[in-house]
């Protein structure tokens, strides 16, 4: 089986063929050509010919590039060989620098919220007292009230100001005095 | 125990003593194999330096990694295979540079070839080598980084089909059709440099 050529010098073998001769892979056939076509045969010697050629000189080649140091490539090998742990120490050492600092604002955001008070004086019961005119005492205003600073979130703030707001309307409502219509009111029912 | 099988038991573990002895020293392993890897690693990229840099990757991986070598093939084919794998892996980083650094750095064996012809002393012959030499590796340069790879596993380390698809892990008919396209191509060359009458 033969395809011819565009070049009508070496229209007798196929590229495959020709390559098969080679790669030592020809058939019988094809053997049988070659070793009578003067042409096939000296384009396939000049082939395999260059190739050698250039195959002997790789080899002189490599055989003359310095070898490295051996006792370098022992040390090396030591090195590559710790590889996987080494790369775990740095990936702890790399957690761990990344964790301090972390956890440093962690706790700095999650300091316990201040109190600040001095005394918390629970505003004193409304003395009442039979005789008309007097007056009703006053409970004394408180001088503090427990208030909480809320370190940080707005959301305590906002509960604890208005914690805030409802004792101290407390606070004003215990301090003011009483109307005289509540007083009679009082003292009615106390006589009773 | 009949003296055949005795002989065979006492070669085969001889083979497995001695196998053991070469990966587990890499001096040893370095010593023997180096310039094979080296050769066949600098003439798949064609530049010097990645080649000793791919090269010495090579027998530290080999050495790191030699319990996994289960003895299938023979220590030089494990050792291409792995320095084929480094090879892929570089000319897939450097796939559109990888022939624009070649000029500093360049394998250059005409020189080498004008030593073989010496040793036949004849003028013509060292100036017909360095030709042949200059053409095939003009042809290789246009060959792809598998079909150049396949051809040095051929032509250049005398492996077989069988040996390269291992080294390769591509199927045996994968690789013939590389080597036949290789072939062809530098077939081509050939003829298109001695047409123009092309010399180094």
């Amino acid at each position: 089986m033969t395809v011819k050529f565009a070049d009508a010098r070496n229209a007798h073998l196929t590229d495959e063929q020709f390559s098969d001769y080679v790669l030592g892979l020809a058939s019988a056939e094809v053997e049988a050509h070659i070793a009578q076509c003067p042409p096939c045969y000296a384009e396939v010697a000049e082939l395999k010919s260059s190739i050698a050629t250039f195959s002997s000189a790789s080899h002189m080649w490599s055989a003359s590039q310095p070898a490295p140091s051996l006792g370098a490539m022992r040390r090396k090998a030591l090195l590559y060989s710790m590889r996987p742990v080494a790369g775990f120490a740095m990936a702890v050492v790399a957690v761990i620098s990344v964790a301090i600092p972390v956890g440093r604002s962690q706790r700095e955001a999650a300091r316990p919220a201040e109190v600040q008070t001095a005394a918390v004086a629970a505003p004193a019961a409304p003395q009442v007292t039979e005789a008309d005119d007097a007056p009703i005492a006053v409970a004394p205003k408180p001088v503090h009230t427990a208030r909480l600073v809320a370190a940080s979130l707005p959301r305590e703030s906002e509960s604890v100001q208005q914690d805030n707001a409802i004792m101290s309307a407390i606070s004003d409502e215990i301090a003011s005095p009483v109307s005289g219509t509540i007083q009679s009111v009082v003292s009615s029912a106390s006589g009773q | 125990m009949p003296p055949a099988i005795a002989n065979t038991a006492i070669l085969t573990f001889s083979g497995e003593t001695q196998l053991t002895t070469e990966l587990d020293d890499i001096e040893t392993l370095v010593r023997t194999y180096r310039p094979r890897i080296l050769r066949y690693v600098a003439f798949s990229i064609h530049d010097m330096d990645v080649a000793e840099s791919i090269t010495q990757d090579c027998f530290l991986k080999a050495y790191n990694s030699r319990a996994s070598f289960r003895g299938d093939c023979a220590v030089s084919t494990w050792l291409i295979s792995i320095a084929a794998n480094l090879v892929r892996d570089h000319t897939r980083t450097q796939k559109f540079k990888f022939w624009r650094n070649v000029s500093n750095t360049a394998v250059d064996v005409t020189e080498m070839a004008q030593q073989i012809a010496s040793n036949f002393a004849s003028a013509e012959r060292c100036m017909l080598a360095k030709e042949q030499v200059a053409h095939v590796q003009r042809a290789l340069k246009e060959l792809s980084a598998k079909q150049r790879s396949v051809f040095v596993m051929r032509f250049m380390e005398e492996m077989n089909l069988e040996e390269i698809s291992h080294a390769t892990q591509m199927p045996v008919a994968t690789v013939k059709t590389h080597l036949h396209r290789a072939v062809t191509a530098i077939r081509a060359q050939l003829k298109t440099s001695t047409a123009k009458g092309v010399t180094r």
